[in-house]
């Protein structure tokens, strides 16, 4: 497991130490230590109910964590939520949108908060929507949007600051295929003209392909870090996964009352 | 299935008691209200039946019609946040004879229901002039329940389908302001003619006769003709009765099939128009742009738009009231209206997170600072309501007759709304209540998220009390010294900008320390 960076390196993109959350009993995130080095498309993957979304809402200052801090390059979340947030774009996942607007007005509303000019917001509100494949949905308003179009226009409000990072939950989910291939242009692009990217997703083809550093969480734990190549460690993904989080393969007994022609 | 269904709509009820104590509080309120308004009907019944006894009998028909329709409007109304809305049980291998006995024996035990039965139960009360009567009473009472909760689901879920678009939805919510307004007026009407009950005596009989025959009073009339020995009546009256219920048991088997392989969606809104207008008018800064898009919101979302109508419902009634004026002095009405518009109108300003839902989480990842929340959502509320509180003031001088009062009037509205508004404003940073999640019915949590803003308007009236004696002790004093009016004026200016100043200042300072905690609690009625 590789926690930190050298001493020499720069500072992180995003770095979470020891970001812990309880909900009663029930442990979310126990300790989880995690710096994301600036320039990387980063993949954090688990199983449902491992504390992603619970540790990128502690990353992003939607929830407080019971302990730990999280900063966004060197700029504290929790202690300076205004500088981290400024140059952090985020889509967070299973959150509402201001859905009685359009799509236009909800990405300009997301300028004017971010205090941008409105030349600029309305510029790029156009370019977002182009991108995205969005035009044309003037006076239809986002509650009235499929899932996937849903997703993009979030997505477009996480952009329209320039943000340096983005922190990304469940970005592809019900994303179409040819939108989704956008995304990830947008990505890759984003992250190399210097931006860094954190995503989760729970599809590890996915962040094979998109991803050049991972790490996997379960229950609320980091298993490993670091680079793809180290992390999946001469196997597939999948594969390595499924060793680490640590589940058997299903045996024959299993559900054995479904394969029978009880039907 | 009757059992399963009855389980089922007790475990939905005991897991929303055990989300939120606030429940708790909305649950005993609500019974309270049930138990006074039963009371009052068991209490008005035995008055009838020991003062004019010969006039139980019709009384009993007209109310149990009263009673059917007023439980199949609470029906449509809320209908569509159901918790055993038979669209959830469309993936199941259930039949709708199974499902039909299920739902009914679940909607007996409904709060609504149980209303029902002990509403019928109350008839008993007058019936008891007769043995005979008693005794038909007693045998029809199952046939009474049946007709009031059959006649409910069959006309609500007949509805239902159509309700399901957000235009309908608000031509409800506008027909709902006109009918208070004309509940208002009956009421009034009805206080005036308490005076001449003997007057009224032939005109509920008359209204009787008719009502007995049609199948909503049917079977409230049979006891008094079995009385009367009237035996050919007694007999078409019980078959109307019969027929009615065996009608609405089949229609209602075809309405659940219809629902279970074509669910009913709720449809959003159409087109929407991007008007222009409000962003040229307000500036381009985070503050206008929230006052914007809550000002958007009061129309295009219906939950908002209820409220505005929930603001406008006193000065519609203040109309309905002149339309039936009497000639009596009501100089505090110019003064009392405003201020209960006032209160309900800031009391939005608590709970207008809560309506963002987990929505507000935009707000806390964009940064946004305490002060331009509360700012914004200030204007935003101001633009709509203020011109609805110099409404009320006019509306309330009218029905005065006291237009020297006008200055008064406004005085106690205005600064009312500022001085409350700006109190809520912080506490909503502490209590922001609940609210029906985007996109379900406005009308379907609106008891629990009653309680926090009614402990906001209870917390506030003290400030009120205090703070707000410069400008509401000259406004009464207004009523005999005019001039004074402006005084008052004056001072409810000076005094609401500056609670509304502090309600900016000190409740979006709350609202930067407590963001992350203000958005777990109104993203938790999801």
């Amino acid at each position: 497991m590789e926690a930190a960076e050298p001493a020499a390196a720069p500072v992180p993109a995003l770095h979470l130490q020891q970001l812990a959350k309880r909900f009663g009993q029930k442990v979310a995130v126990d300790g989880l230590t995690l710096a994301v080095p600036q320039g990387s498309l980063f993949g954090l993957v688990g199983p449902n109910g491992a504390g992603k979304t619970t540790t990128l809402s502690m990353a992003t200052g939607l929830l407080r964590p019971d302990h730990g801090a999280a900063a966004v390059l060197g700029r504290d979340v929790w202690r300076d939520p205004a500088a981290a947030k400024a140059i952090m774009g985020v889509l967070p996942d299973g959150v509402h949108l201001f859905d009685r607007l359009t799509g236009a007005e909800l990405l300009r509303y997301t300028g004017l908060l971010r205090g941008m000019p409105e030349t600029d917001v309305v510029a790029r509100a156009s370019d977002l929507l182009g991108a995205l494949g969005l035009d044309g949905t003037g006076g239809t308003a986002v509650a009235d949007y499929s899932a996937g179009m849903r997703k993009k226009i979030a997505l477009a409000c996480a952009l329209i600051h320039a943000p340096s990072l983005l922190v990304l939950d469940e970005p592809f989910e019900s994303v179409d295929p040819v939108s989704g291939e956008a995304i990830r242009a947008i990505l890759r692009g984003f992250v190399a003209s210097g931006g860094t990217v954190v995503l989760s997703s729970h599809v590890m083809e996915l962040v094979e392909s998109l991803c050049d550093r991972v790490a996997v969480v379960a229950e609320g734990r980091l298993l490993a870090t670091g680079t793809l190549d180290e992390v999946r460690a001469g196997t597939s993904l999948q594969h390595r996964f499924v060793q680490l989080v640590g589940r058997e393969a299903l045996g024959t007994e299993t559900l054995a009352w479904l394969r029978s022609a009880s039907r | 299935m009757a059992a399963l269904c009855i389980a089922l709509r007790y475990r939905l009820l005991v897991g929303s008691l055990r989300e939120s104590p606030w429940a708790v509080v909305a649950l005993v309120l609500s019974v309270l209200g049930a138990l006074s308004l039963l009371g009052s009907s068991a209490l008005g019944a035995i008055a009838i039946r020991v003062l004019v006894p010969e006039l139980g009998a019709h009384a009993a028909v007209l109310a149990g019609a009263a009673l059917t329709v007023g439980l199949t409007a609470i029906a449509v109304l809320v209908g569509t946040s159901d918790p055993l809305a038979p669209e959830r049980f469309s993936l199941l291998p259930v039949r709708v004879p199974q499902l039909r006995r299920g739902l009914l024996a679940a909607s007996l035990l409904d709060p609504w229901g149980a209303v029902a039965v002990l509403a019928v139960v109350i008839g008993l009360i007058v019936w008891s002039t007769s043995a005979a009567a008693l005794v038909a009473g007693a045998l029809l009472l199952p046939v009474a329940v049946l007709t009031v909760l059959l006649v409910t689901r069959v006309v609500a879920d007949l509805l239902a389908r159509q309700l399901a678009s957000r235009r309908a939805r608000d031509v409800m919510a506008l027909l709902l302001l006109v009918a208070i307004a004309g509940v208002a007026i009956g009421m009034q009407s009805l206080a005036a003619g308490v005076g001449e009950l003997g007057d009224a005596a032939p005109v509920v009989a008359d209204a009787s006769r008719v009502v007995g025959w049609t199948p909503l009073g049917a079977v409230f009339d049979v006891p008094r003709a079995v009385a009367a020995g009237a035996w050919p009546e007694a007999a078409a009256k019980l078959a109307i009765a019969l027929a009615t219920v065996a009608l609405c048991w089949w229609a209602w088997g075809r309405l659940l099939a219809e629902r279970l392989t074509n669910p009913i969606v709720l449809r959003g809104g159409g087109r929407v128009r991007e008007g222009r207008l409000l962003d040229r008018l307000l500036p381009a800064t985070p503050a206008g742009a929230i006052a914007a898009r809550s000002i958007r919101y009061r129309r295009r979302d219906v939950r908002h738009l209820m409220n505005v109508i929930a603001v406008l419902i006193v000065p519609a009634m203040i109309a309905g009231l002149q339309l039936v004026a009497e000639e009596v002095p009501r100089g505090p009405v110019a003064l009392v209206l405003p201020l209960l518009t006032a209160i309900i109108a800031a009391s939005m300003l608590q709970i207008d997170v809560a309506y963002d839902s987990s929505a507000f989480a935009w707000h806390l990842l964009a940064g946004v600072r305490g002060v331009d929340d509360r700012a914004g959502r200030l204007l935003g509320t101001s633009v709509v309501f203020v011109p609805a509180l110099a409404i009320t003031a006019v509306l309330a001088c009218w029905a005065a007759g006291r237009w020297d009062a006008l200055p008064a009037s406004l005085a106690v509205g205005v600064g009312t709304y500022g001085l409350v508004g700006g109190a809520l404003l912080w506490l909503g940073a502490h209590l922001p209540g609940e609210a029906p999640p985007p996109g379900s019915n406005p009308l379907g949590r609106g008891s629990s998220g009653g309680v926090q803003p009614l402990a906001g308007v209870a917390l506030s009236l003290p400030v009120l009390g205090i703070a707000g004696a410069p400008f509401l002790l000259p406004a009464v004093a207004a009523l005999w010294i005019p001039w004074l009016g402006w005084v008052a004026l004056a001072a409810a200016l000076l005094i609401g900008a500056l609670a509304s100043w502090l309600g900016i200042r000190f409740g979006g300072a709350a609202l930067d320390r407590r963001g992350p905690e203000v958005l777990a609690q109104v993203s938790k009625a999801h």
